[in-house]
This record gives C-alpha cells, sequence and structure tokens, in this order.
C-alpha cells in the first residue's frame, strides 16, 4: 500500500480519532501513516455493533413480556455475551443462562444482584429497570 | 513528571515495549519491537469461540511480544500484578511520583476516551502512563494519535476487568538493560522462528495451514444460513481490521520491520522481502474488501472470497520461502 492508498473514509466508527497504518512512501520505505478510517472496517464494526443492539431489543420486548430478565437486556447493551458475562462474574454459564429468565431472576439474593451490578457498572436500581434502548 | 514522548503506533503492545526502550534510552521503532517480538502470526482456532465465532488471529497471543523481545534482548521488566485496586492505584501513584512511566495491561471496554463504537471486551490492551494530574492519570495509548488521560476511577475499573485475559491490575517497568544488545542476531534469530512457525507448523490450525483451513470454512458456507454467513465473515474482517488486531497491517508493519532490517544487516535481498511482504499485506486487504462486499447483504460469490484469500495465502508463503532461502 502507498501512502497515497491509505484509506481517509472519515469514518463514524473512530470518531475523529486517527489510526496509524503503514505504508510504503516515495522513496519505498514503509512508514506510518495516520488514517481517518476505512469503510470496510466501518462496516465490519457496525454489523457487530447493531447485532448487540438487535439482540437487546430482543431482550428488552421479553423483558416487557415478563419473559426475560432485565440483566439480559443490560448483558447486550454492555456488549457481552453468555461466556463473557460468566467469565466475568466468575459463574458457570448454565447460572448466568438461569438468570436470564424472569421468574428466576426475582428470586435472586441482594448480594448476587449487587455483584451483577458491580459488573456492568450500574447502580441496582438501573440494573432492576432497564429503560428502552436509545 | 517525567518527559515521555508519545509515539503513535498500530498496535498496543509493540508501541508500549518500543516508547519503554526508547524512553529508557535504547532507542527502537514499533516495527523492530514487533519483528524481533515475533508478533506476525496465524491462528484460525474454531474451538475457541468469541460471542460464538471463532477465533483469528493474525499475531502471537497477548503479551507474546514483550515476553519474547525481552527474552531475546536480555531485558528484565519488573512486572507486578495486585489482587487489590486500592493497593494498586496507590503504588501507580507513587511510581509516577518517582518519576518513572508504567506499562499497564487494561480492558478496552472501560476505557473513557475510546470511541463508543471500538468498545469491546477485550481485556489485553496496552497503554503507558507518564504522569497524573489531581485525580486522573495522563495516557500514551499507543494506538491514538496524541497523549489521552482518564480519572484514576476510570483506570483502575479497565485495569481490574474481569473474565478472558483478566488483567489483575499488571503493571511493568524496565528493571534492567544489558549494556550491549546485539540487534543484528536477535533479528536473525526472529525471522528464522517466524518463517518456521509459518511454513512448518505442526499444529494445523497455525500458519499458512491454519488459514487453508479458514478458506475451507469459507467454501463451505452457502451450506449456512446466511444471517451466520454474514456475520462470520464480517467477524473475520474484524480481527483483521480493527484497531490493534489487522490482518493486512501487521503484514505491512512486519514489511517495514524488514526494511529497517535489511539497513541494519547491509542486506539487498531483505528490502525485496519487505516489498514481498508489502504486496501480501495489500492481498489481505483485497481480500477483506471482497468480504464486505458479501456481508453488506444481497448475493455473493463464495468462490470469489476464496480465491482472493488463496491470493493471500500463496503470496505469504512465497515470501516465507524467499526469506528462509536467504542467507543471514
Amino acid at each position: 500500500m502507498k501512502q497515497t492508498e491509505v484509506p481517509q473514509d472519515n469514518t463514524d466508527i473512530l470518531n475523529g480519532v486517527r489510526k496509524a497504518l503503514y505504508a510504503f512512501d516515495d522513496n519505498g520505505e514503509c512508514v506510518i501513516t495516520p488514517s481517518s478510517g476505512w469503510s470496510v472496517e466501518e462496516m465490519a464494526t457496525m454489523q457487530a455493533v447493531e447485532e448487540f443492539k438487535r439482540l437487546e431489543k430482543e431482550a428488552y420486548l421479553g423483558f416487557l413480556n415478563k419473559d426475560v430478565s432485565p440483566l439480559t437486556v443490560w448483558m447486550y447493551r454492555c456488549r457481552m455475551s453468555i461466556p463473557t458475562l460468566a467469565s466475568c462474574m466468575g459463574y458457570w454459564q448454565w447460572k448466568v443462562k438461569s438468570h436470564m429468565k424472569y421468574n428466576n431472576f426475582k428470586k435472586l439474593k441482594p448480594k448476587v444482584l449487587e455483584l451483577y451490578s458491580q459488573t456492568l457498572n450500574i447502580s441496582l436500581e438501573q440494573l432492576l429497570n432497564p429503560k428502552e434502548c436509545i | 513528571m517525567s518527559n515521555f514522548t508519545h509515539k503513535h503506533s498500530a498496535h498496543c503492545e509493540s508501541g508500549v515495549i518500543s516508547s519503554l526502550l526508547t524512553h529508557n534510552g535504547f532507542s527502537m521503532s514499533e516495527a523492530m519491537a514487533f519483528g524481533i517480538g515475533n508478533g506476525l502470526s496465524f491462528a484460525y482456532l474454531p474451538m475457541v469461540k468469541i460471542d460464538g465465532m471463532p477465533l483469528v488471529a493474525y499475531r502471537m497471543p497477548p503479551r507474546g511480544i514483550i515476553k519474547t523481545l525481552t527474552k531475546r534482548l536480555g531485558i528484565t521488566l519488573d512486572i507486578k500484578r495486585y489482587s487489590n485496586p486500592k493497593k494498586a492505584q496507590d503504588e501507580l501513584i507513587n511510581m509516577i511520583d518517582d518519576g518513572k512511566i508504567v506499562g499497564l495491561q487494561t480492558s478496552v471496554y472501560w476505557l473513557p476516551y475510546f470511541p463508543t463504537e471500538m468498545r469491546f471486551h477485550f481485556n489485553a490492551h496496552n497503554l503507558i502512563v507518564y504522569g497524573k494530574n489531581e485525580d486522573s492519570f495522563l495516557i500514551g495509548d499507543p494506538v491514538f494519535e496524541h497523549t489521552v488521560s482518564a480519572s484514576f476511577d476510570d483506570l483502575t475499573k479497565a485495569r481490574f476487568a474481569k473474565g478472558v485475559f483478566a488483567p489483575k491490575g499488571a503493571c511493568y517497568t524496565i528493571k534492567n538493560m544489558p549494556t550491549n544488545i546485539d540487534l543484528p542476531k536477535a533479528i536473525k534469530k526472529s525471522i528464522k522462528h517466524t518463517t518456521g512457525m509459518m511454513l512448518n507448523s505442526f499444529i494445523p490450525w497455525v500458519g499458512i495451514r491454519g488459514m487453508k483451513k479458514m478458506k475451507k470454512v469459507i467454501l463451505g458456507l452457502p451450506k449456512q444460513p446466511k444471517k451466520y454467513a454474514s456475520l462470520y465473515l464480517g467477524h473475520i474482517i474484524r480481527m483483521q481490521e480493527e484497531i490493534g488486531t489487522g490482518g493486512g497491517g501487521f503484514r505491512l508493519m512486519y514489511a517495514a520491520f524488514l526494511s529497517e532490517a535489511a539497513i541494519l544487516l547491509k542486506n539487498e535481498d531483505l528490502k525485496a522481502a519487505s516489498q514481498m511482504m508489502g504486496n501480501v499485506g495489500d492481498a489481505w486487504r483485497r481480500f477483506a474488501l471482497s468480504a464486505s462486499q458479501a456481508c453488506r447483504g444481497g448475493d455473493y460469490n463464495v468462490n470469489e472470497i476464496a480465491a482472493t484469500l488463496q491470493e493471500a495465502i500463496d503470496l505469504e508463503e512465497d515470501t516465507y520461502r524467499f526469506l528462509r532461502g536467504l542467507k543471514l
């Protein structure tokens, strides 16, 4: 890649930050060149972000139907999957999975709830009442 | 506060260690640290899942570069881990007051200065703390163009994120630097190591063999649901192009390493190898482009994507064979 070929697509995901890419200059030396982003990368990142948003929305609808626990909504909102949340909590995955059901979550002890809210970096109040996503 | 010069880098680990070395009087570029640290690699591990997708890595596992580089050059690091966040924060403040610059391992998700869309749960990010204000640390994050800052609380939260690769507050400073470092010897050794690993890995998921495995899976995508195929290709692109993971980018960084090595060892062939490696990087970027057209939805031709991947694999294999044939 020549320096002139370094993508400068001003992508939203980088939000004004420029990343360093290596490219060949006119003398044939490979040097660091700042890039404002590449649309290909943006598409892939946004796809992953959108997928989390979709899962969050689905979970929120389930929460309104008293089917899915608010924890599930927050898990996806914090861009976590079951394995990630389980490893952050030090739980087995089946345990987190059971806490994703509305009725099981309601029976949780305050201590466990507090641990969850610490891991997700939110207050207990927020954990119990997830507002609709933006 | 120490007089720290921030350097914009393509990768966090090589960026941090090269800055630490440079600060301690041994000037080293990021590409050189990446090359000697054997940063370049490829692994396709279908049994390790990230959010339900197989792990694709274009470089060695986290901490690999720092470990290999320091071992090869005979540098000792003072690495500390903590169980108590408060103690970790206090000791960091003390080190900063002593005028040291400190490398840290953190999570990406909890760093407030990262753009929102780039924040994912990745726990093996590296950065340098070089100073502090009343209630915030001054940070040289190598993948950012300029220095940044984070409040005491935010940085400590990022240092104690849990889960895979949990940093456990890891921080490191340079303890001991040997007076005479034999750079040419280290370069030769690392090139030999990298070519050997990429060409003759006995683990089938690593090196050129791993790339061929990935190609096979891509060719089988039409049998999978369309949604999965699209997410799968998107995942590969993310692993390749997102900050600090770059596939094509790492090949180009290795090209920079080879061209620096050519000057140091006075070897014209290495210069040619650098050009070849640059072409490999471009081929990987073409692969990302063709895969991205597929995940934008609509119809796609899986054979076309596989063909661009095969092109990258062939070019990369040729480059390693050329490197291995060199008399260094």
